[in-house]
């Protein structure tokens, strides 16, 4: 008993700022449960608010936007920073520089970025004026118009400019940690590079590779600043502040809640599984 | 050489995807005039920023925001430290369960977890206070520093620990002098990872501060929401805004690279 008491003790430094975290996250996230499953005069309505969202036509038009824009981002940040990493797998002049810039990238801020793409690639931006300069295009309206559209060409531009150097610095890490051995045999045995980039580096970045898509996807999926700042139409997690804040104590205010714990049950389930699978396959090797 | 021009065609579009478009917004900044479509402004000034300061008193705000980040930091590293030695240091069933549950916050999105922090704030009666600004950001910068602190115990050397420990040091005590001090570089740098994002949080600032306070991010997002501010003050205010993570990724680099030097390790 004594035993078992002096290892309790032991292990209270260790427990105590985890359940500290853990209360304020898992209290609040049991509020707003129960916020979410009773009407706005308090009275428990079960499923009732989450079938009024899946019924909101709004909710519909920002689950679908929500999600093509969370696999575009996803497909587009993971191949271009898996091709980005084994391009700076070794060692050249400039690499140290390339390197240096991406860690820029990576330390800038989400608003930063909204507002260094919107002057940037506007129709009256830099970009647009260096295609005027040089006579490709004759007005600003001649250059296509990226933001504040339906079509949320502006949020992905803008995620994937800020997640590819993040992602491409976590797998190039993993491919200076390992040896270059079985790579260095499969060349000289005379076996293509696009067979050894398949059948050897590809299954070494794999882990590396779940991981980060859990980052990408729920980052993406649950993002608020850039869709809200770049974007025309309401993500889920814009909706749901968008009703938190406009509609008061009335139906719609429920709603926000229910609306905020679909994204968290499916960017929740998403991440605890592929975080699961690359935690074990780490643990393995 | 088809693949090597492949791979520098890859790398000079990455620096240039990269580079070019911070330099408008640094244009912008310290531009007095600038139409379309010259590509580099007609005048030079530093008026935005002169006018940002005057006109919404940015040094209170600066001075705020560094205060809010600075406590952020301290209570995120102090709690956890302790959780990350233990899931650095040791093995144990379920480890890979512990580490899942830790980083839940970091997954979960944010909003639900702020739309129910409200209800706990106002049962605890600390709604829109400073505490409640502190706690709101560190319960997702807790976990962060968890994940960034865990890889740096896994290369930990527990032995002078273990020897404290047995003279009867206790554990507060073999904190701040044992485990602290042998980390120190590994706690810099993850500390500054924290005070950047805490800098950069928007939306537990916009839904817990107290209604005078104001953060540079606070101020930026409506500034991008609504464009009520000219390009010019627009850039500026943003450069303010990202001028301390570029120096910390700065001081940060530094650091490692001088730590390296000494000591073969992080």
């Amino acid at each position: 008993m004594r035993m078992k008491l002096r290892s309790v003790i032991k292990i209270m430094p260790v427990l105590i700022p985890s359940l500290i975290t853990l209360t304020f996250f898992i209290w609040p996230l049991c509020l707003s449960i129960e916020e979410s499953v009773h009407s706005f005069s308090g009275d428990f309505v079960g499923l009732q608010n989450y079938i009024d969202a899946i019924n909101d036509p709004a909710f519909v038009n920002a689950f679908v936007y929500t999600l093509r824009i969370t696999i575009i981002v996803l497909i587009i940040t993971m191949i271009s920073s898996i091709i980005l990493a084994v391009a700076l797998r070794r060692s050249f002049i400039g690499k140290k520089l390339v390197i240096f810039l991406l860690q820029t990238d990576v330390a800038i801020p989400s608003l930063a970025c909204a507002t260094m793409m919107i002057l940037f690639l506007s129709q009256s931006g830099f970009l647009s004026a260096v295609l005027n300069n040089l006579g490709i295009i004759n007005r600003m309206w001649d250059f296509p118009n990226i933001f504040f559209k339906s079509d949320g060409v502006g949020v992905i531009v803008c995620i994937v400019w800020l997640f590819v150097p993040y992602i491409t610095l976590s797998l190039l890490s993993v491919l200076h940690s390992v040896s270059n051995e079985q790579d260095e045999q499969a060349a000289t045995l005379g076996v293509w590079k696009i067979r050894r980039f398949f059948h050897i580096t590809l299954p070494t970045l794999k882990p590396a590779i779940a991981y980060s898509s859990v980052l990408c996807f729920a980052s993406v999926f649950s993002a608020f600043e850039l869709p809200s700042l770049v974007g025309d139409k309401h993500s889920l997690v814009t909706l749901a502040y968008y009703y938190y804040n406009t509609a008061g104590f009335t139906p719609g205010h429920m709603e926000a809640y229910s609306i905020a714990m679909i994204v968290t049950i499916i960017s929740l389930t998403v991440s605890f599984v592929l975080m699961y699978y690359s935690l074990t396959r780490e643990e393995k090797s | 050489m088809m693949w090597t021009v492949t791979r520098k065609l890859v790398l000079t579009f990455t620096v240039l995807v990269i580079l070019i478009p911070i330099i408008p917004m640094m244009l912008w900044s310290v531009a007095e005039t600038w139409t379309y479509p010259s590509l580099f402004p007609s005048e030079l000034s530093f008026d935005n920023f002169t006018m940002l300061f005057d006109t919404y008193s940015l040094g209170k705000v600066i001075t705020d925001s560094i205060i809010v980040s600075a406590i952020v930091t301290i209570v995120s590293i102090l709690l956890a430290v302790m959780p990350a030695k233990f899931i650095g240091t040791q093995h144990f069933r379920g480890k890979i369960f512990v580490q899942t549950l830790t980083m839940m916050p970091v997954m979960a999105p944010a909003i639900i977890v702020l739309f129910g922090l409200m209800g706990v704030f106002v049962k605890m009666g600390i709604y829109k206070t400073f505490l409640s600004l502190v706690i709101a950001e560190a319960v997702f910068l807790v976990p962060y520093a968890i994940m960034v602190l865990v890889p740096i115990f896994k290369n930990y050397d527990s032995g002078i620990e273990d020897q404290a420990s047995t003279l009867g040091i206790n554990w507060l005590s073999r904190l701040l002098n044992v485990v602290l001090p042998n980390l120190k570089t590994g706690l810099m740098v993850s500390a500054m990872y924290v005070f950047m994002s805490s800098w950069a949080a928007y939306l537990a600032v916009s839904m817990f501060a107290p209604r005078t306070f104001n953060t540079v991010a606070s101020l930026l997002y409506p500034a991008i929401y609504n464009g009520q501010y000219s390009n010019g003050m627009l850039a500026s205010l943003t450069v303010l805004f990202f001028i301390p993570s570029i120096a910390f990724l700065f001081i940060s680099t530094w650091i490692i690279g001088t730590d390296k030097m000494n000591n073969g390790r992080i």
